[in-house]
């Protein structure tokens, strides 16, 4: 089960979350192009390693926490709130990976 | 004494002024207090506990512990019977019924065991071939066989009486284990002043320390065990957990264990759990789980009375029971030895010593000074005995034959294998120690290090030292100050000589690797042999190591004797991964309460009793309950919901929509915002004014819908459907914090603080005003249509709104919850007179089907606004979620399926949701189907049943034409009539009243 | 006429009975006020300020009218320390221009848990750490309980809870609390304030 370190609330467990998904992404402006909306709501990358992601607090503060995960040791590096900037890490994970 | 096995001495566990009755299999016996159910049994000299998986042969306990793998037993009986518990740990209590499993008719004599004679099918991967005959016999043929032949105990067949809870806690550092390395952790790291968890397996502390033989700090072990225990309780820093194994080991340093809070009574005591699943937030682990001891793999080492040696040495140190009068000892490390002594020192007959080492080995000196005869280079080559040992084969290495000695129990030691499976099930692949002959942790991956026995650590000075280290380091690593650390706790260091790899003694007979699943050295030969190399594998042609016990005695084994077949070294053929449970865990427990009336938690409105007053039948939805029905006496269901639907359009009704969810909305650009997340435009919409709204999700399909109001400049009110309520707060939540965090918005749900009724039909505005007579200005330039007010009602605010869900006049009334039931008898009271009556779920489903409104069943999440005939309301003034992806080719298609409405053409039948619509009903499939059947009902309005579907070319190519609805699943294919959604009223005069 | 007495989501409150046991002891209370207020976008301060409201995560602020709970940034849960029909009224005229302020009243209802083991009853149910090193007096936060959300505020150094439930799992939550402090046996009361 893992413990995700809510900015406002502190270290809560994954029940608490709601995972949403693929936090890198940035929706175009309105006026942008059917493509980029597109790219926006269906292309996804399937990275093995490290990840941002959405995982909403609904069970507690209910803000959107921006997560920095390892999709392989389910490490979490970092998180932040939903307009922090987190870049990815350069090292490995914990266990050499 | 109770039984022939008896000792006069000794019995650390054991309370001898307390005796206790039990039966097993129907004969009674008596054991004392602290015994468990194998150390009564084998007390009075039983050692056949149990027929084995396959072959049905007859065995006794292997183990005195958890890892047991023969001494499977069901204890109970009626609705408490519980299959599969091993005899090694059931603790005794007055009255245990307790009976054996996978015998019949009797323990004694089992028909089955003529498996024996056909286990030339039995043998590794026995499932699969089997499954490969024909398919037409599995049901009929073999799967009964296999059942009845192989198969482990029988489940109560009524509901578990018992009750069974979780909880939840936080430590600094987790103690697993109370043996000597446990005790020393958990004692050094709470010297510190850390918060300490130690959970033991067993009842009680101590783990493999000899009582007899052992001496730890200058006193007897089990002494400074005790006093160990007694000072760990007494810190307010420790929690201290007996009968609790850790079953799991999880992300993020999360752990899992069972607590048997009342296994060892008959009945739980009142209003106690039976068990209690903790989860565990460790930010430190030591793992102290101690080492499995193996068997020899020799011909008939399955026959009771073989036993391991550290058994033996368990059952005379903390029960005073010898397994047997006269006793073989076989072992390949010093172990043997150490049994030897301590049954020496408990007055039981040792015949024998025989060593498979050769060479000078320190600890057989001190037991032959005490008289006991030791042989070196000896194995054991085959126990004899009906359904019990009565002598031993001896031979040498080559096989030779060397002697038969008579003995009623051969204890043997075939090494130890550290207890790997919680650091496995982090994902650490194990390490071959090749010396120890054993499997050992390797770098951790979580906050976790190992001690004593579990990490190799055999010698008992060494345990200490290491336990107490690994507590320390555990305090350091959590980041706590770890002051002045107390000195470890000593043992005097006893040179070992190392094991010696013995997999298989030579032989042709039976000789068990995995007692549970009936596994022999032949089967894995087999398996071998039949290209199953990869240990995974062979583990699942086997089934070696997959029966309850986790093959904790036998995994080792198994890999050796896979790595010979294969001619390699073992650590490359490496070991199978674990995964929890670590030990059979009921279903029960990790259902915890969440069962019966507390499976999930139900949601009331603040008028539920007014329903259930009016003889209310209630639905689920999602979460909460709300009135479906309200039959009257003698009244069916389709009955009450033509009555109810029909009243409303004729005088008035009432109806609970509190389970809507509502949102209050604040903030400068909270019009904005809804500009932004409604495809139509809010910014227009006059405070006192309501509007209906459509929300798309960002892939251009509909999402929701519901009424929004605008009670001032900066505050709206939103309504959404009863479903989506939680996803749509979720959804602004997203938009708001992560998309236009710029706009000044705030907002939050306001669902339980609002009790809410709609008032519908022509006599809803008399109704209305008689209730609010003097609060209220009803009329319709006070309260237009799409009106809404705040007004002052029994001294709170309530507020009305004109909308209409059913076509009638109509209006939403809300009143915080409190004051909810005062409302909906005011209202009640001011309706007798015109008619009132109360609506369910149904009936309001039946008046928006008239009126072709859209709901749950056409919000498929598949649908565009377009396809509900919603298209126009999308603006192109302003941008909003969706838009784009709304106007891609295949979402404006005009080949799409729209929303029609259906006549039943038919006097006879009904209508069903689901129903495919095909032009020939004779050729109805995939592709001929034109579109589905949403929502269907008996409309009192248009005297037939009529429904809502989506039908590809939709009204325009099909009006008044004729479709089949067809049903497969009913056998049905009605003929309807297409036509327009909106039955009824469709210039919505009677809005008006 | 009509009935306009205020009816408790779990209804007649004189009716709740323990089973005369004293490890638990549950506190129904009722008659306060309550809001969610929330600051205008960069007003956060100012109306922390101006109502006194703290903005530490996981603390509460307490006055000898009200207690504020922080709920998410920007946001708190306000509660009347006694009955005050103008308390919603007051907080809305004091956050003009600063902020906003939905009643909340009757939204959820207060189960105070107190006795020697309200701690270990708590452990049933919420996931949190409640050690007495890292939860005292004010320490306040939102989470779910059993499987019903909860807002919860420790009201004293030892181990007393007061915990906000929506008025809708009112009656499932008081089914678990209930059940699960049978072990321990407990007694009810109600508290109006
Ligand atoms: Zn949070």
């Amino acid at each position: 089960m893992h413990r995700i370190d809510c900015p406002w609330c502190g270290e809560r467990d994954e029940v608490e979350f709601q995972y949403q998904g693929d936090a890198t992404k940035v929706r175009p402006k309105p006026d942008a192009s059917e493509d980029a909306f597109f790219d926006y709501t269906y292309q996804r990358d399937n990275p093995k390693g490290w990840h941002t992601e959405w995982w909403h607090h609904v069970g507690g503060c209910r803000q959107w926490v921006k997560v920095v995960r390892n999709t392989l040791t389910h490490e979490v590096h970092k998180t932040g709130g939903p307009q922090s900037k987190l870049p990815l890490p350069r090292r490995k994970a914990e266990g050499g990976l | 004494m109770t039984g022939i096995n008896r000792l006069s001495m000794g019995g650390t566990r054991i309370n001898r002024s307390k005796q206790i009755n039990f039966t097993f299999d129907g004969k009674s016996y008596s054991g004392f207090e602290g015994d468990t159910l194998a150390s009564a049994l084998l007390a009075h000299g039983v050692t056949l506990m149990g027929r084995s998986f396959k072959y049905h042969r007859p065995r006794g306990c292997l183990t005195a512990g958890s890892e047991e793998p023969n001494a499977i037993v069901e204890l109970r009986i009626g609705v408490r019977r519980e299959p599969n518990t091993r005899a090694t740990i059931a603790e005794l209590y007055d009255g245990l019924e307790a009976s054996s499993q996978n015998r019949w008719p009797s323990l004694k004599f089992d028909v089955q065991s003529v498996n024996q004679l056909l286990s030339p099918w039995l043998t590794a991967g026995f499932y699969y071939k089997t499954f490969m005959w024909p398919a037409k016999f599995w049901e009929p043929i073999y799967e009964k066989i296999i059942r009845r032949s192989a198969g482990l105990g029988r489940a109560a067949v009524e509901a578990d009486p018992d009750t069974y809870e979780h909880s939840h806690a936080h430590c600094d550092v987790l103690v697993v284990g109370a043996g000597p390395a446990g005790l020393a952790a958990a004692l050094s790291a709470a010297h510190t002043g850390a918060r300490v968890m130690l959970m033991e397996e067993q009842a009680a502390a101590g783990g493999m320390v000899s009582t007899l033989l052992d001496e730890i700090d200058g006193m007897p072990a089990s002494e400074w065990v005790d006093s160990a225990m007694a000072e760990l309780a007494a810190m307010s820093n420790v929690t201290i957990m007996t009968r609790t194994t850790v079953f799991g080991y999880y992300d993020h340093n999360v752990l899992a264990a069972l607590e048997r809070v009342n296994d060892h009574v008959s009945t739980p005591q009142e209003n106690q759990p039976r068990q209690r699943m903790w989860t565990i937030r460790a930010k430190e682990v030591v793992l102290a789980c101690g080492s499995h001891e193996r068997a020899l793999t020799f011909d008939n080492n399955d026959m009771p009375g073989v036993m391991l040696s550290c058994a033996v040495r368990a059952f005379v140190e903390r029960f005073g029971v010898t397994p047997g009068k006269r006793v073989v000892i076989c072992t390949n490390n010093d172990d043997g030895y150490k049994t030897a002594l301590a049954l020496n020192m408990a007055g039981v007959d040792v015949a024998l010593v025989a060593d498979a080492r050769i060479g000078s080995i320190p600890a057989a000196n001190e037991v032959r000074a005490k008289g006991i005869r030791v042989e070196t280079g000896m194995l054991p080559q085959k126990a004899h005995g009906a359904h019990t040992t009565s002598a031993l084969s001896l031979q040498r290495a080559d096989g030779s034959f060397v002697e038969k000695i008579d003995c009623d129990c051969i204890a043997v030691s075939g090494g130890y294998s550290p207890d790997v499976h919680l650091v496995s099930q982090t994902g650490v692949a194990p390490l071959w120690d090749d010396e120890l002959l054993g499997f050992v942790p390797d770098i951790p991956k979580r906050r976790e290090r190992s001690a004593g026995a579990g990490k190799g650590s055999f010698n008992l000075s060494a345990c200490l030292t290491d336990g107490h280290d690994a507590g320390l380091d555990a305090v350091k690593a959590a980041g706590l100050k770890s002051g002045k650390a107390s000195a470890a706790p000593k043992a005097s260091r006893v040179e070992m000589t190392p094991p010696l790899a013995v997999w298989r003694c030579p032989g042709n007979g039976k000789a068990f690797v995995d007692f549970q699943n009936d596994v022999t050295a032949k089967d894995i030969h087999l398996a071998h042999q039949e290209g199953f190399k990869s240990v995974e594998h062979a583990k699942r042609y086997t089934t070696l190591g997959m029966a309850t016990d986790q093959g904790k005695t036998s995994n080792v084994t198994g890999i050796a004797l896979l790595a010979t077949a294969r001619g390699e070294a073992i650590p490359d053929v490496g070991t199978t991964r674990f995964r929890p449970p670590y030990s059979p865990v009921a279903i029960g427990a990790f259902a915890g309460h969440e069962r019966g009336m507390e499976f999930q938690p139900v949601r009331r409105t603040a008028i539920h009793e007014c329903g259930e007053k009016l003889g209310a039948v209630f639905v689920e939805t999602g979460q909460w309950l709300r009135p479906q029905y309200y039959p009257k006496p003698g009244e069916g269901v389709m009955e009450a919901i033509y009555r109810e639907s029909k009243q409303v359009r004729e005088t008035a009704g009432i109806c609970d929509v509190s389970t809507l969810g509502k949102i209050e909305i604040f903030g400068e650009d909270a019009g904005e915002f809804l500009n932004r997340l409604y495809i139509n435009g809010w910014k227009m919409l006059a405070p006192g004014k309501a509007r209906y709204g459509l929300m798309l999700r960002e892939d251009g399909y509909v999402f929701d819908d519901g009424t929004t109001s605008r009670l001032a400049d900066d505050h709206y009110f939103m309504t959404t459907t009863t479903a989506n309520a939680a996803r749509v707060l979720a959804h602004m939540e997203h938009a708001s914090q992560v998309l236009w965090p710029d706009l000044d918005v705030q907002f939050c749900s306001a669902t339980e603080q609002w009790c809410g009724v709609a008032v519908a039909g022509p006599n809803a505005r008399k109704i209305l005003q008689a209730a609010f007579y003097d609060d209220l200005d009803m009329s319709d330039e006070a309260l237009p249509f799409m009106g809404v007010r705040t007004f002052t009602w029994g001294g709170t605010t309530a507020r009305i709104f004109r909308i209409s869900f059913s076509g009638e006049l109509a209006f939403e009334v809300n009143v915080p919850w409190s004051m909810g039931e005062g409302m909906w008898n005011a209202i009640w009271e001011a309706g007798q007179d015109h008619g009132l009556i109360p609506y369910g779920t149904e009936a309001l489903s039946v008046l928006r089907i008239e009126k072709g409104h859209v709901a749950g069943n056409e919000l498929d999440g598949r649908t565009t606004a377009a396809d509900m005939g919603l298209g126009k309301m999308m603006s192109y003034k302003k941008p909003f979620i969706g838009q784009k992806m709304a106007a891609r080719e295949g979402m404006v298609d005009a080949g799409r399926a729209t929303l029609v409405g259906l006549k039943l053409k038919e006097t006879e039948g009904r209508l069903r949701g689901g129903a495919h619509l095909v032009v020939d009903k004779d050729n109805a499939n995939a592709e001929t189907s034109l579109g589905w059947v949403t929502s269907v009902c008996y409309s009192p309005a248009v005297g037939c049943w009529i429904g809502l579907a989506y039908l590809k070319g939709g009204l325009g190519k099909f009006e008044g034409q004729t479709l089949y609805a067809v049903n497969p699943l009913y056998d049905e294919a009605p003929a309807v009539e297409v036509c327009s959604a909106h039955f009824f009223d469709p210039k919505g005069e009677r809005l008006n009243g | 006429m009509a009935d306009f007495a205020a009816i408790h989501p779990l209804g007649d409150l004189d009716q709740l009975q323990g089973d005369g046991g004293e490890g638990i002891s549950l506190t129904v209370v009722h008659g306060f006020q309550s809001a969610q207020v929330f600051a205008v976008s960069g007003k956060e301060s100012a109306l922390a300020n101006k109502l006194k409201l703290g903005t530490t995560p996981g603390v509460a602020t307490d006055s000898r009218t009200m207690t504020a709970l922080p709920v998410s940034p920007g946001q708190w849960m306000v509660f009347s320390k006694k009955q005050d029909g103008a308390f919603v009224s007051m907080l809305a005229k004091k956050s003009n221009g600063l902020g906003h302020v939905s009643e909340q009243s009757d939204s959820r209802i207060c189960v105070r848990v107190s006795g020697p083991q309200a701690r270990e009853l708590m452990s049933r149910g919420c996931r949190l750490d409640l050690h007495k090193s890292k939860a005292g007096k004010g320490f306040c936060a939102q989470t779910p309980t059993a499987q019903v959300g909860v807002l919860l505020h420790q009201v004293d150094d030892a181990a007393v809870y007061d915990l906000y439930v929506y008025s809708g799992f009112a009656r499932s939550f008081w089914h678990w609390i209930t059940h699960t402090a049978e072990q321990f046996g407990y007694r009810v009361n109600s508290l109006r304030l």
